[in-house]
């Protein structure tokens, strides 16, 4: 995929049209949906898209190939979305701190995530915090290296990875609420009525006494 | 043995080097725990491609607009906006290097200035007050402004649709014009008080006009090519060769710097050379410094 970005590009740089029709058909949509996610609005993800390929005419004499083409389109598109970005209620940022990686046994919240289905997952995501649904998004949804991605949000490879199981533990725990109350038989049904009282009472202790909901308490793990 | 927790993700994801994905496949195979957090990382992506994949497509109307939006071919760096007002482009261009400047470079440069006056007022003969002061004090002035690596704007002028070539140059300008503005009124000062005449300041002038074009372009070259001190140093060691041997015996380092002082059209062309060559190498060269 890298070479032909490269190859487009430069066609990009003389002028060429096609090329530019080329590259939208191969990023535009993931592009959309990163931009449309940071926003959370459809027309001005859309405006950010177009301005993100009127960027790329104008700037593809520029590129220096100091990183993937595709790195740089999502470098873009994010500076074009994050101008769109209506400043809400100042959201908690979350602590970055050094994982806790499980030694021996898988932690908690992998044991709830592989219990639960890609809806349920896809619905606790939007209640995460941006800055945990961002790096979800660039690793899985872009499907972006750790390296990529660290360039992208301009933070270290190290709080890439810091960053992810952050988001894991956060959507793990956005989670429960969701599923055993809507349909508790689909997303555990290996556990007995007693099991899953104290995974949900684990799951309370670890949220803490906060009645905010959801995804609102972060990064105390 | 080591777990590959942090590489689960980017193996899910498909972003790892294949030598690394092998790597973790591996040990996947024996590792159940390790199995239990790729499953979790499956489903968190899972979730995640959901979530891309529930954006319906963008229209086509979309690229359309883009196209539209597309009214010139896609234009090299540099030449688009210079294209209109070029003067007044200019001015402005000429005019913003002078606040790169500070106050003690200021002060400094007036003491000088009045030093140089007083001594060209002296019987020493203001053709071997100037031709010794000025050249050194411009070579000096331009490795500081010119030089690599020493500009506060770098990053800020390097992200404008200026040529860092046509920034070059107008700092190069300025401070050649500076010198060559400050020998003339000296020049004149000397010549009125002297009553020399039209001849006599012609005379003054290109004693000092001569070794200011030779040891700026040493010093602009070095400076801009090499470093700062490398211009400085070669411009330094010919003005001293000159002054320590002005009189002195005809030794061959004498005879090697002389033609610096004296020798006008072959000084003034290679002049206009080297400092033609320097402004056409310069970006090649920065570029050259971020690759490596």
């Amino acid at each position: 995929m890298g070479d032909g970005d490269l190859d487009l590009l430069q066609r990009i740089a003389a002028g060429d049209e096609r090329a530019l029709e080329h590259l939208y058909a191969r990023h535009a949509q993931s592009l959309l949906a990163y931009a449309y996610h940071l926003i959370g609005d459809r027309q001005a993800a859309e405006e950010a898209l177009q301005d993100t390929f009127v960027a790329v005419w104008r700037g593809a004499a520029a590129f220096e190939e100091r990183s993937a083409v595709r790195t740089w389109l999502f470098g873009i598109c994010r500076r074009q979305a994050l101008l769109r970005v209506r400043p809400g209620p100042a959201a908690p940022q979350p602590i970055e701190e050094v994982p806790e990686l499980p030694s021996e046994a898988p932690g908690p919240d992998a044991v709830v995530l592989a219990r639960a289905d890609a809806s349920a997952v896809a619905a606790a995501l939007a209640t995460l915090p941006a800055i945990h649904r961002e790096v979800l998004d660039l690793v899985f949804g872009a499907e972006l290296s750790h390296a990529e991605v660290a360039e992208i949000l301009g933070i270290p490879v190290g709080t890439v990875k810091s960053r992810l199981f952050h988001a894991r533990a956060a959507l793990a725990r956005a989670l429960p609420v969701d599923t055993s109350h809507s349909s508790p038989e689909r997303s555990l049904p290996a556990m007995s009525p007693a099991g899953r009282g104290s995974v949900a009472a684990s799951l309370r202790a670890r949220s803490g006494p906060s009645t905010a909901g959801p995804g609102v308490e972060v990064s105390q793990s | 043995m080591i777990h590959p927790t942090d590489q689960l993700a980017g193996y899910v994801a498909a972003t790892l080097p294949a030598e690394v994905a092998h790597r973790v496949r591996d040990h996947l195979a024996e590792c159940a725990s390790c199995r239990a957090e790729l499953a979790a990382w499956q489903q968190v992506s899972a979730g995640v491609r959901e979530r891309v994949a529930a954006v319906a497509a963008p229209s086509p109307a979309l690229f359309a607009a883009v196209r539209s939006r597309l009214t010139r071919p896609a234009v090299a760096r540099y030449t688009a906006p210079l294209a209109n007002a070029p003067v007044r482009r200019a001015v402005g261009v000429l005019a913003y290097q002078w606040r790169l400047i500070r106050w003690p470079t200021w002060v400094l440069a007036g003491l000088v200035l009045v030093a140089t006056a007083l001594a060209a007022l002296s019987p020493i003969g203001a053709d071997k007050v100037l031709a010794t002061v000025i050249p050194l004090g411009a070579a000096a002035a331009i490795a500081g402004v010119c030089g690599r690596g020493l500009d506060p704007a770098a990053e800020l002028t390097g992200s404008t649709p200026t040529s860092p070539r046509v920034v070059l140059l107008a700092r190069l300008t300025s401070v050649l014009a500076t010198a060559t503005l400050a020998g003339l009124a000296l020049t004149a000062l000397a010549a009125t008080t002297a009553s020399a005449g039209l001849g006599g300041a012609l005379a003054i002038t290109m004693a000092w006009l001569v070794p200011l074009a030779a040891l700026s372009a040493v010093s602009f070259a070095l400076a801009v090519l090499v470093r700062p001190s490398a211009g400085v140093m070669a411009a330094v060691s010919a003005w001293f060769v000159r002054v320590v041997s002005i009189d002195g015996a005809n030794r061959w380092l004498t005879d090697l710097v002389d033609p610096l002082w004296t020798k006008a059209p072959v000084v003034f062309a290679l002049t206009a050379v080297v400092m033609a060559l320097t402004i056409f190498l310069a970006p090649r060269r920065e570029r050259f410094r971020a690759a490596s």
